[in-house]
């Protein structure tokens, strides 16, 4: 299993590399030329140049790409930002911890509430009881998370004044953000759980189960919510990947100040250092947030587990569903 | 938008019927299936209601979207101004109606920009093999690690706001997952025999690769689009909402939701009819998206 671990963490550093090189590139051949916004529209020529000079503008694209890779990844220095000349990572290592901690808690409220929802629809298929599971799963993902949230805030804290509105003073702020962070991840979950649950509902070794006389509770929660799991489990990267990218658009909703607040800030000012400091960092995140459940997944996996176990023999529950879509 | 179905295989793809007709069939089939579906129905006729209302929306309304009115500012609903008015006097209703044709031109476009390059790219990659899909898939790793949102985002702050660049932004997130799905429908579909036989007659490589594996490959496909596309149309909305995308004056629901916000103590209303509007959009996608999915895929129904 060790080599199975290190082969994961060798292979996700050229990819995190590389989303430097590509996010460098979309920014630097894109039209809007920093120089000029930092001067504002009545800047001369010569300053708008010398500006670039100083920034380093003017130099080839593989010089720029070379000094961004070795400034983020070696120096770890994401550049300052133009409005307030502070550095971007100070910035960003005092909001991280709040953004992770947001988006974490989402990411479990989307699994205690989406797995259980759609293990009931698939138990209780073409019942009402799946007809209402999910409408709930439709209703989740077709509703604009920061639409709901700023209709929550109205209803919870303008109108009834149960929760705070904004900031992060108590933990009864963290509430309506969560939630509404979580609606649409926990609506994935569930209809992801209830496909995969139905599959192995339909399988042979389902069917023996029942042959034999095993209860149907035992059937189903000992025979078939742990291989249905599994799907379940490879996609919680990208359920993780929802909530952190929820979290940017959210916490401008409820101001959080967490690096999507610190973003969306700079969006208005053009300030591209911070946009592109968070969008590093937050990639990143969710990089590194894969790898864990990539190797979490290995433990859990008794085929990953078999390719790279050592030549004792073990014996391996029979597992069924789609564990191929690794490439 | 993750949940793309799983590779659809038909039975009848390999017997001998003539393609022509077995093509009715099938397309008879789904739409016989679809048709019980009433959700998926609704879903359907309320997407076609606002297509027809994005284009008629001059004749729907008397009200010019952009036209300031300083003596009638901040009007709640009432008989002459259905939805009311907003902070600059503009009509809200008649904001809607032409919001309709953005949130569709968004979402269509980029979605369908996106699947082109993505059907493209996958075919290569899934037909061919090799170092070129070994490039092509390496990349699509790339974009893909970084979330869609943040993704938008960055592009669409480098290029600049404006509807031509907003579907840009959008569409270069869907390619990756397209250009996925279309190499794992060919690898699935590239070892079945009608394939084997097309070779044998000697069909050129293009030929092989759209004109037999491609329409057998292409259910899931249809599905994703229709289910992206109202994806695409809220994570607009949202770029809109956070200052990027389209911006004010062109009436579009998230940026209207962004001018909402400051107010929405004092007018709810200017909130709620934007969101609504987005929300049933979206949903009546997703409807028509799910009932196409089970039409196309009869194994997924007991």
């Amino acid at each position: 299993m060790v080599r199975y671990v290190l082969k994961r963490i060798l292979a996700i550093i050229p990819v995190i590399l590389l989303i430097g090189v590509a996010i460098f590139t979309i920014m630097y051949f894109c039209p809007g030329d920093p120089a000029e916004i930092i001067l504002g529209g009545g800047a001369s020529k010569s300053d708008v140049f010398n500006l670039r000079e100083k920034m380093g503008l003017n130099d080839s694209y593989f010089i720029q790409l070379g000094r961004f890779m070795y400034n983020t990844f070696i120096r770890f220095d994401l550049g300052t930002s133009y409005m307030n000349g502070k550095s971007v990572l100070t910035e960003i290592i005092t909001r991280f911890p709040r953004t992770l901690v947001f988006a974490l808690s989402a990411m479990l409220v989307q699994i205690i509430i989406g797995i259980p929802l759609g293990v009931t629809a698939a138990t209780h298929q073409n019942g009402w009881a799946d007809r209402v599971c999910m409408l709930i799963a439709l209703i989740g993902v077709s509703v604009p998370a920061f639409w709901l949230g700023l209709e929550l805030m109205l209803l919870f804290s303008v109108k009834l004044q149960w929760l705070p509105a904004y900031g992060i003073d108590s933990w009864k702020s963290w509430i309506l953000p969560i939630i509404v962070n979580s609606l649409h991840g926990m609506a994935m979950m569930a209809r992801q759980a209830r496909s995969s649950m139905l599959e192995v509902i339909r399988s042979d070794y389902v069917t023996t189960a029942r042959a034999r006389g095993v209860s149907e509770r035992k059937i189903l929660y000992r025979h078939a919510l742990p291989n249905a799991l599994i799907p379940i489990v490879q996609t919680l990267g990208n359920s993780f990947g929802i909530a952190l990218g929820g979290t940017v658009i959210i916490e401008n909703v409820f101001s959080i100040p967490g690096i999507g607040q610190y973003m969306t800030n700079s969006i208005t000012n053009r300030d591209y250092a911070v946009i592109q400091g968070s969008v590093v960092v937050l990639s990143i995140a969710f990089c590194l947030v894969m790898l864990l459940v990539d190797v979490a997944f290995g433990y859990i996996d008794p085929r990953i587990k078999a390719q790279y176990a050592s030549k004792k023999s073990k014996t391996h529950k029979v597992i069924r569903g789609g564990a191929n879509s690794h490439a | 938008m993750h949940n793309e179905s799983n590779p659809v295989a038909y039975a009848d793809s390999n017997t001998g019927m003539p393609e022509k007709i077995k093509k009715q069939n099938q397309l008879l089939e789904v739409m016989k299936r679809l048709n019980k579906n009433k959700l998926a129905m609704a879903g359907m006729i309320i997407f076609i209601l606002f297509v027809v209302v994005a284009i008629l929306a001059p004749i729907l309304t008397q009200y010019n979207y952009a036209a300031m009115d300083v003596l009638s500012k901040n009007q709640s609903p009432s008989a002459e101004h259905w939805c009311g008015t907003d902070d600059l006097g503009r009509d809200i209703f008649a904001r809607l109606l032409y919001g309709a044709r953005y949130s569709l031109a968004l979402g269509v476009s980029a979605v369908v920009i996106g699947l082109i390059v993505g059907i493209i790219l996958g075919c290569i990659a899934g037909f061919f093999g090799g170092i070129l899909e070994e490039i092509i898939m390496r990349l699509c790793d790339i974009m893909q690690s970084i979330p869609s949102i943040l993704l938008a985002i960055i592009i669409s702050a480098a290029l600049g706001n404006g509807l031509f660049n907003t579907i840009i932004a959008l569409s270069i997130g869907r390619i990756p997952f397209t250009c996925r799905m279309v190499r794992a429908q060919f690898l699935s579909q590239r070892k079945l025999e009608y394939v084997e036989a097309a070779q044998a007659t000697n069909s050129s490589k293009a030929a092989l690769m759209f004109k037999q594996i491609l329409p057998n490959a292409i259910s899931p496909i249809i599905v994703a689009t229709t289910m992206g596309i109202g994806g695409t149309i809220t994570m607009a909305a949202g770029l809109s909402y956070i200052g990027l995308g389209v911006q004010s004056p062109s009436p579009e629901w998230g940026a209207m939701l962004s001018a909402a916000k400051g107010v929405m103590r004092y007018y709810p209303y200017q909130l709620l009819f934007p969101g609504l509007c987005i929300a049933i959009f979206v949903l009546a996608l997703n409807l028509f998206g799910d009932g196409l999915r089970d039409a196309l895929d009869p194994k997924l129904r007991n």
